[in-house]
């Protein structure tokens, strides 16, 4: 055995002599000093870059969307050679229809769909902010309340691009209940728009993507792919965390909430991928299909906090409707140290196994 | 207020000017007026161009630390257009496996433009050293620097170096030609993984391939489409056929506005797309791998002889299925064919490795429950 570990020991130290030291290309992943106080500075001004865009983009086009709406819908878009009349007319016909299919409506708000280059508005020969997401702003000029959502383009439109199915997206919302209570607005923007982003039933995604995880894995395996530590404790059943899930939305790219939190922009709509992410976008659907749109229309416009208008209006428990709707749409699995049936069952038959090899060895050994 | 017809830039740009700073959207009553925000980025830019210029000072410095070891002798090998620098001991290695490469492989390559102006900073060893060349006026540097621990054996290194030849060039066709676009993968493949790839396309068409079916080989490679009638729609799924339509109009060769187009993808009836495969020449991205583009084309580079090439330039405007049939000299349907027989020949005789790896994990652990069994003093209990 000595003779085993010596040559094992030796074997090492020759693995570590022909590699040792680093080579120096390995150091050209080590971020410098220089580097990161760049990417700090270049951040900070794309951020402010972004916020005066985006002021600049609040002003013009609010005053663009009130001003060229027909019956409370407004289609803009920069001048475009490929938009054809036909294509013209097309888009703000599949608009009005889009409208037309709400119910209900509130006649009060104005809502708009707006096509914009990515670049108008930025300084000359500044770095610019990161990133073409459709942008959505909400607010009230001289009394009059709105909703729009802006598509950044990098190049031209055409009618294809006028046809974009998604259109409102979740401005439908505003154009069905109007502006909605001070506190729910505030929760919305704080990133509560990520549950208003899909039309449907969360099965629709089951269809769509197939089921979230397999719970059928042996051994545990099936793990929360992806989610934040609330929502995967949400799926473990655990009623406070489901609530947090809904009332603090975790935004995954943080220079994007940095920017909307300083920026007139209400919410960027740049997607979730995880499971409960996913089905998370039909939840503002998912009430209103269950409990109709009066009672959608009472949480929409509560003047309380978000757990006691859900309670008042949906008469149930947040965070205990929450683990119930996750635990139907996603599923649910046990955060415990303690092993499965299974698992301890295995584990017996492998030592039974094992024990057995090695008493069977024992009794064939013949000593001396 | 705000005047504009079709809401046009101009207008927005009118109307970004024209609105009082009172305007406002609810989040904007403390949010800062534009006239800030341009001071606040304004005194951000002197630290900005300090800190571009701090980074930029040490990244000149790291890189002339990389090429200090300069006095590293180094010898220059000429091999048909390419020029390979290496280390001296290690120039009659570089020169054979380049050789090899370029008779192999790239015979008819020598009209490349592209290749003509490279150099092959390349070195093959255990341990690699660092040198460092610098790039000719009219070209740059491809830095080959293979270690034997990733590519122990012959094969592996020519396979690198291939893959770096056949990038270089594809550089003879630039975007928007049509080459360009169909090849959507450089590189070059070994012909065992061409034929891994062909058998594990999943696709109707890959499979009649497999069989001998000349004309699904061409739709498998993306052209051909038009005498495929009927049997299209069996050699490609439902969202294959949308993708190849969809990629198509993406490029213009397909009008976005055609109805057949918007039936096709926009309300998702794939029977829609076939009319309009059957009118394009050829396409882009069939649902199988691109390395088998890329590799029916260095196929025909080959096949097509010393003026390969030369009449592959000319031709870089030309619709796939002409540029490949001058190329390699001869019809496109026989070209496709042989490139079948030649990759089904290269079949591996081995099946995925998978036996392998299995009867190596039983040996190690067999011999790791033989160690455990034996009786020794360094017993723990």
């Amino acid at each position: 055995m000595r003779l085993w570990i010596g040559a094992a020991i030796a074997l090492c130290t020759l693995v570590a002599v022909w590699a040792l030291p680093p080579r120096e290309e390995r150091s050209s992943y080590v971020r410098t000093p220089e580097a990161a106080r760049f990417t700090r500075v270049a951040t900070d001004v794309r951020r402010a870059h972004g916020v005066l865009m985006a002021t600049r983009w609040a002003d013009s086009l609010s005053e663009l969307v009130l001003e060229t709406a027909v019956d409370g819908a407004a289609l803009a878009y920069p001048p475009s050679d490929l938009v054809t009349p036909e294509g013209d007319r097309e888009a703000r016909m599949l608009l009005t229809q889009q409208l037309a299919s709400l119910e209900p409506r509130a006649g009060e708000m104005t809502v708009g769909v707006v096509f914009q280059y990515d670049l108008h508005g930025a300084m000359d020969d500044v770095l610019t902010p990161f990133g073409l997401w459709p942008q959505i702003y909400v607010g009230d000029r001289d009394g009059r309340p709105f909703c729009f959502i802006v598509y950044p383009e990098r190049y031209p439109v055409t009618n294809a691009t006028l046809r974009s199915p998604r259109l409102l997206d979740a401005c439908r919302w505003y154009a069905k209940y109007g502006p909605p209570g001070p506190a729910i607005a505030a929760w919305l923007e704080r990133g509560g728009f990520d549950f208003a982003q899909n039309e449907g039933r969360a099965e629709d995604v089951n269809e769509a993507l197939g089921p979230a995880w397999r719970p059928e894995l042996p051994f545990g395996l099936a793990r929360p792919y992806d989610e934040p530590i609330p929502a995967a404790a949400c799926m473990t059943g655990d009623a406070t965390a489901c609530s947090r899930v809904v009332t603090h939305p975790i935004r995954r790219l943080s220079n994007d909430s940095l920017l909307v939190a300083e920026s007139p922009i209400a919410h960027v709509a740049t997607g979730r991928f995880s499971p409960l992410g996913q089905r998370a976008s039909f939840l503002f659907s998912e009430l209103e299909a269950r409990y109709g749109a009066e009672a959608f229309s009472r949480f929409w416009k509560s003047e309380a906090v978000v757990p006691d208008a859900f309670q008042a209006a949906f008469d149930a428990e947040l965070g205990v409707w929450m683990r119930d709707w996750v635990e139907e749409v996603v599923g649910s699995y046990r955060a415990t140290p303690a092993p499965r049936a299974a698992t301890l069952g295995w584990s017996a038959l492998a030592l039974l196994l094992l024990s057995g090899l090695a008493s069977w060895k024992q009794v064939r050994r013949q000593v001396g | 207020m705000c005047e504009h017809p079709r809401s046009g830039v101009g207008a927005l740009a009118a109307c970004i000017a024209l609105l009082p700073a009172a305007a406002s959207a609810q989040q904007q009553t403390t949010a800062p007026s534009e006239a800030e925000l341009i001071e606040r980025i304004e005194a951000l830019l002197p630290e900005l161009e300090a800190a571009q210029a701090a980074w930029d000072a040490r990244q000149r410095e790291v890189q002339a630390a990389r090429r200090a070891p300069e006095t590293v002798p180094l010898d220059t090998t000429q091999v048909g257009p390419m020029q390979i620098v290496s280390l001296p001991e290690e120039s009659d290695v570089a020169r054979d496996l380049f050789t090899a490469v370029w008779r192999e492989r790239f015979p008819g390559a020598g009209a490349s433009p592209s290749l003509r102006g490279r150099t092959f900073a390349f070195q093959w060893r255990a341990r690699l050293r660092r040198f460092h060349v610098d790039p000719t006026p009219d070209g740059r540097v491809i830095e080959l620097h293979l270690s034997r621990v990733w590519a122990p054996t012959t094969d592996r290194a020519e396979l690198v170096i291939a893959d770096a030849v056949a990038q270089a060039l594809a550089a003879d066709f630039p975007d928007p030609t049509p080459v360009a676009e169909w090849l959507t993968f450089e590189s070059n493949v070994a012909d065992e993984t061409a034929y891994r790839l062909l058998a594990g396309g999943g696709s109707g068409a890959t499979r009649d391939c497999l069989t001998g079916d000349t004309p699904a080989c061409m739709a498998a490679l993306g052209f051909g489409l038009r005498d495929g009638g009927e049997r299209v729609a069996e050699w490609f799924p439902d969202e294959g056929r949308q993708a190849m339509v969809e990629r198509a109009a993406a490029s213009g060769r397909v009008d976005r506005d055609e109805p057949s187009y918007r039936r096709c993808v926009e309300e998702n009836d794939a029977r829609a797309c076939d009319p309009i495969l059957a009118e394009l020449d050829w396409v882009t991205n069939p649902p199988i791998s691109d390395r088998l583009r890329a590799h029916v084309l260095w196929y025909a580079a080959r096949e097509g002889g010393e003026s390969a090439w030369a009449r592959a330039i000319e031709t870089a405007d030309a619709p796939i299925p002409e540029a490949l049939a001058r190329i390699a000299d001869r019809p496109v349907d026989q070209l496709v064919a042989d490139w079948r027989a030649y990759v089904v020949a290269a079949r591996p005789d081995v099946h995925a490795g998978l036996g392998g790896r299995g009867t190596r994990v039983l040996l190690w652990s067999l011999i790791f429950v033989a160690l455990a069994m034996r009786s020794t003093r360094w017993r723990l209990a």
